[in-house]
């Protein structure tokens, strides 16, 4: 029966091959469009470490340092070096994560190549637990590489392919900087969209370079180069001691907090800390702590363009219009077909196989235009990573895409076909019979 | 009235040629009612398309009412069909969407008459076709009796010279078929040139003159014209007696 | 004009006509809006940025052996660039302008410490070529002198002297008074100052693509102060300015030149100014790709309707056409009659539309903070939706037109 029904859709369709390919079209260009803003959007709002989001925490000392703030008028969420080294240790969070992103000048023993820049991450091994980063070769730093500040250092893949040749080259060393740092391993391809860990400087851009420990930044004396630096002028000296010492906030700390308790626990020693260092002259007048997760940073942060948020609605208001122009064309396909319904109802056919054909009808027009609008939003992704590289990591098909287009796209034209199919189904099988 | 000499007309397709007429002669003078018979085919409907100008013809020479067709444009065409000839055809040809009182109108637009002229004249021809109560109904509330009354008042609004019918009882029972019949004659007393194509042999003898088209051409029709003298009388009393 | 009869006509089938209009409607109000929100963008993209950016380019480099006195290091790359043939003037930054990084610092007209409202500017740091190198406009008081440059030392957080502000930025700190002459306090408690000596045509701020007010508001808040720096951490910025047309070729002399004076260095993010401005603009660009692509392909499909519906309609009343014909109609009537039903939809939809324009433009209003709708893309959006409702229309009532009164007599 499916099959038979299946047959005279596709006569149908052919019967009238331009409606047809209209209302496909209409279809297809609705579902791709929409498909192309949706992935873009949802892969920018997206929650980029699933597993873990509700447990990652990061905080704000908001105490007023960036009066001027500049353009953003929302409080850095960074912290300052003495605070951090203060506030790390804790025993209420499972795990902890400091780090900054700087960058540093790669000589290669391989003389071929020329020195180059790099991002290089001054991270604690916390940082690769936390963030679930993953390893092709060896591992992390010890624990006590980073209490010891050892000269180790991992790479991601790009790197090693760079330096390496991609081989294995943990236990070699590299020259960064006139330093040598021993590989103790090399990430696989790590890229959560957005960076979360890191909202500022450019956020969907690739992540890539190396890792150092943390506890080396005195010695190193990289400055954070990406992102920003908030900073109350004083007149203490302009060294780079002086500078680690001064009221700024540039460092992101990221905690793992089992549960509700210890976030409140957290919260709460967060807050007696800030209170203990006025003896200190710090953390004067009215100041806010905030802690937030994954997703509750990512939302004070604004991290989504409201641009965008506009750009979904008008994909849908787009797709509306797609499903109206279909609706239209199907009433046009079957009120041509009056004649033909009233000679099959009169021959005994049943108001229910009608619509049940018209329906199987409609279902294919659904899935062809469904088929239509992946095509076009595989090229709508194209156009969009071409037109801007920074979007290459988040424009991706994938099998849950693929069958959400196609689901929605079945499901629209479903509902916009239901009404038009039950009317002509409606007629009485007499009267387009008489006087024509 | 109407005078054709030597009309051809061939339809020409991809594949074939079919000469519907051939050197086809027929007048007609004003007043007169010719019901045209013949086979399926012969080309009766050619001829009335090509007397009411709906279709162009190939050879001869075609004068109406004074006015030679031949090399007439679409426009003037138009022109003559709105205010010369009405039409009446065998599936009505109503437009659908339209009630009674708008489908009368139609002609009456094209032919640019004002409002309360067009209104004296769509109440005038509904009356004349005895359906002045069903103005507001569309043709499918109508039977098909009713339905080709009111082609026949669309086509009596714009007060034509001319009236041309196709088989206009084709598709109706005998009896509608008789009052459709009686109207037209009704109409032909008071001046208006009806030719009326009809399968109908009964119909056919109730006309004043008969033209028999066999092959595209008119077949010796002197031996009708005796049998249409005989029945002329039948026919009138008929229509004072059915007339509605 | 027989619009009464078409009216009746189409109540008797008031499905496709009633989602025609509806879809008119919408495209009405999503059209309109993105005309809007384009030219919000394209109005934004147009403002001038005070220097000569289609001939500046940019690069960082870095010496990758340590050299002793990095004073000398980049005045001998100044002095190379600076007698290469098509350059027209070359000066160290603290950072590529308007592109990416920003230092924002806040200032006041005064010394008063209770008052918290800092003006935020963004800084630059330029020698005294500064003003050739990025085509500055200097409106009044002077340039830089060369013995007013300072080089400063890894970290330092010194203030200058003198400072040369934008016009925009002494109306934000003095009003109407003249701010050449004055002294700016910057933001500490110690009330250090600096000497405003020279007034520049506006120059748009690193935040210079910023949609929020404040960000708006500051655009050209841009200060010069008489600065170079010599911390390595990402190398050293210098702002190349070419003569018209010189660019490409300059772009590459000067790499050619600087390894000549120190082959051990990197050179690198050179960037065009006109790839930088892009880069900010980024946003604002792909905003208004989308929305020309989804208002155009809108329009594209609406189009598409209207002509498989009049199309389907014109074959479905082939033998009423046909009778018009024989009733009298002439070609133009059967056009206009197709055309008219075609206005009288598409009036319907531009009604409604209206209404959807104005509502989705409120809740953008609501989402984007941008400025009221300036009611002259509403008839702008409403003639082009009836062009366009003719122009699709015109194809299938042609068509129509060509349909012989021979049809009528003809049983199908
Ligand atoms: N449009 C056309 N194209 C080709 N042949 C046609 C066309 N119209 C009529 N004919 C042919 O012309 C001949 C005369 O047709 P017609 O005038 O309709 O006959 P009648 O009305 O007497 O039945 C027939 O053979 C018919 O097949
Ligand atoms: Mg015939």
């Amino acid at each position: 029966m499916f099959a038979y029904n299946l047959r005279l859709s596709w006569l149908s369709l052919k019967k009238t091959p331009v409606l047809s390919a209209l209302m496909i079209a209409a279809i297809g260009i609705g579902i791709g469009v929409c498909m192309t803003v949706f992935i873009v959007y949802a892969l920018m709002t997206g929650d980029p470490i699933p597993a873990r989001s509700g447990h990652l925490y990061t905080y704000v000392l908001d105490n007023h340092l960036d009066e001027d703030r500049g353009p953003n008028d929302q409080a850095d969420p960074f912290v300052g070096y003495r605070d951090v080294i203060n506030l790390m240790g804790s025993d209420i969070p499972v795990d902890e994560s400091v780090h900054y992103q700087s960058s540093a000048v790669f000589h290669p023993d391989n003389a071929q190549i020329k020195p180059f820049r790099e991002v290089l991450r001054l991270a604690n091994n916390g940082f690769f637990r936390l963030f679930e980063v993953p390893f092709l070769y060896g591992s992390a730093w010890s624990d006590e590489a980073d209490t010891k500040a050892q000269f180790v250092i991992v790479l991601s893949r790009a790197l090693n392919d760079k330096l390496f040749g991609g081989v294995n080259s943990v236990g070699r060393k590299v020259d960064v900087d006139g330093h040598y740092f021993e590989v103790t391993g090399v990430t696989d391809d790590f890229s959560p969209i957005p960076r979360f860990f890191e909202t500022d400087g450019d956020v969907f851009d690739e992540t890539d370079g190396a890792y150092v420990p943390f506890s080396l930044t005195p010695q190193l004396k990289l400055a954070k180069s990406n992102g920003s630096v908030n900073c109350i002028a004083d007149s203490k000296g302009d060294s780079w001691e002086d500078f680690l010492d001064q009221e700024c906030t540039w460092i992101h700390h990221w905690v793992w907090l089992k549960d509700k308790a210890d976030r409140d626990r957290y919260l709460q020693m967060l807050k007696n800390y800030t209170v203990d260092q006025q003896q200190y002259g710090r953390y004067q007048g009215e100041y806010e702590v905030e802690i937030f997760n994954v997703m509750e940073f990512l939302k004070y942060r604004e991290l989504v363009n409201p641009a965008y948020v506009m750009l979904i609605g008008i994909a849908f208001m787009f797709l509306v219009v797609c499903l109206l122009n279909t609706n239209g064309l199907l009433f046009a396909k079957f009120s041509g077909r009056a004649g033909e319904i009233s000679v099959r109802r009169a021959l005994g056919c049943s108001k229910k196989r009608m619509f049940r054909q018209h329906l199987v009808e409609i279902a294919v027009i659904g899935v062809a235009g469904g088929v239509l609008g992946l095509i076009l939003a595989s090229g709508g992704l194209l156009a969009l990573k071409h037109m801007f590289p920074n979007y290459d990591n988040v424009a991706h098909l994938n099998v849950e895409l693929v069958s959400i287009a196609i689901l929605m796209s079945v499901v629209s034209t479903m509902i916009t076909g239901l009404y038009p199919a039950w009317r002509i189904c409606q007629l009485p099988p007499a009267r387009y019979l008489k006087a024509q | 009235m109407l005078k054709m000499e030597n009309i051809s007309k061939i339809y020409r397709t991809d594949l074939i040629e079919t000469s519907a007429l051939r050197n086809f002669h027929l007048s007609v003078d004003a007043g007169e009612f010719v019901a045209v018979t013949g086979p399926s085919g012969s080309g009766k409907t050619t001829f009335l398309n090509i007397a009411g100008l709906l279709e162009q013809f190939d050879e001869g020479q075609y004068e109406l009412d004074g006015i030679n067709i031949a090399g007439l444009d679409d426009d003037a065409c138009s022109e003559i069909r709105n205010a010369k000839i009405g039409f009446i055809f065998q599936s009505f040809n109503l437009i659908p969407d339209l009630n009674v009182f708008d489908n009368v109108d139609v002609p009456l637009r094209y032919r640019g008459f004002g409002g309360a002229e067009r209104k004296r004249r769509i109440e005038r021809a509904l009356e004349t076709v005895g359906l002045s109560g069903r103005v507001k109904h569309l043709p499918s509330q109508l039977s098909g009796g009713q339905q080709q009354r009111v082609a026949i008042a669309r086509a009596l609004a714009g007060e034509p010279r001319l009236l041309l019918a196709d088989e206009p009882t084709g598709n109706l029972d005998s009896l509608m078929a008789r009052q459709v019949m009686e109207l037209l004659e009704q109409i032909n007393e008071q001046g208006t040139t009806i030719i009326m194509v009809t399968h109908d042999a009964e119909l056919a003898r109730r006309a004043r003159r008969n033209v028999h088209v066999l092959d595209g051409k008119v077949d010796d029709y002197s031996a009708y014209e005796s049998r249409l003298e005989a029945d002329e009388k039948d026919a009138r009393t008929t229509i004072n007696t059915n007339a509605e | 004009m027989e619009i009464r009869p078409i009216l009746s006509a189409m109540w008797q089938n008031k499905t496709g006509p009633v989602l025609i209009s509806l879809q008119i409607a919408f495209t009405l109000a999503v059209v309109v809006n993105a005309m809007f929100l384009i030219n919000v963008r394209i109005e934004k993209m147009d403002r001038p940025v005070g220097i000569d950016t289609p001939n500046i380019y940019n690069l960082s480099t870095v010496p990758t052996v340590p050299v002793e006195g990095v004073r000398d290091f980049i005045e001998r790359d100044m002095a190379a660039i600076r007698s290469i043939p098509g350059v027209v003037d070359a000066s160290p930054v603290l950072t590529f302008l308007q592109g990416g990084s920003t230092r924002a610092e806040g200032y006041r007209p005064n010394e008063d410490l209770a008052d918290a409202n800092y003006r935020i500017v963004n800084v630059n740091f330029v020698d005294e070529h500064g003003l050739d190198a990025l085509g500055i406009e200097l409106l009044r008081g002077r340039n830089f002198r060369k013995d007013e440059i300072r080089y400063l030392d890894a970290n330092e957080r010194a203030l200058p002297d003198v400072a040369i502000l934008t016009e925009s930025m002494g109306r934000d700190l003095f009003g109407d008074e003249d701010p050449l002459g004055k002294d700016v306090y910057y933001a500490d408690e110690e009330n250090r100052t600096m000497r405003v000596i020279g007034v520049i045509k506006d120059v748009a701020a690193a935040w210079l693509a910023s949609d929020s007010p404040r960000g708006r508001k500051t655009v050209y808040n841009f200060m010069l102060q008489p600065f170079v720096e010599t911390k390595s951490g990402r190398g050293y910025n210098y702002a190349i300015r070419a003569e018209p047309g010189a660019l490409n070729a300059v772009m590459s002399e000067v790499e050619k030149k600087l390894f000549e004076v120190d082959p051990n260095r990197l050179i690198e993010r050179t960037y065009t100014q006109k790839e930088l401005l892009a880069r900010s603009y980024g946003t604002d660009r792909a905003v208004i790709q989308i929305l020309s692509i989804v208002a155009g392909l809108m329009v594209v499909i609406t189009a598409l309707g209207i002509v498989g519906l009049a199309s389907f309609t014109v074959n479905q009343r082939t033998r009423q056409i046909g009778t018009r014909r024989a009733l009298g109609a002439k070609r133009r009537d059967i056009l206009r009659y197709f055309i008219t039903e075609n206005v009288l939809l598409t009036t319907f939809g531009v009604v409604l539309g209206s209404f959807m324009a104005y509502g989705l433009h409120l809740a953008l209003f609501n989402l984007l903070r941008i400025p009221k709708l300036d009611p002259g893309y509403l008839p702008v959006g409403i003639v082009v939706l009836y062009l366009l409702g003719v122009l699709a229309v015109f194809g299938p009532a042609r068509r129509a037109s060509m349909i012989p009164p021979g049809i009528a007599s003809r049983t199908v």
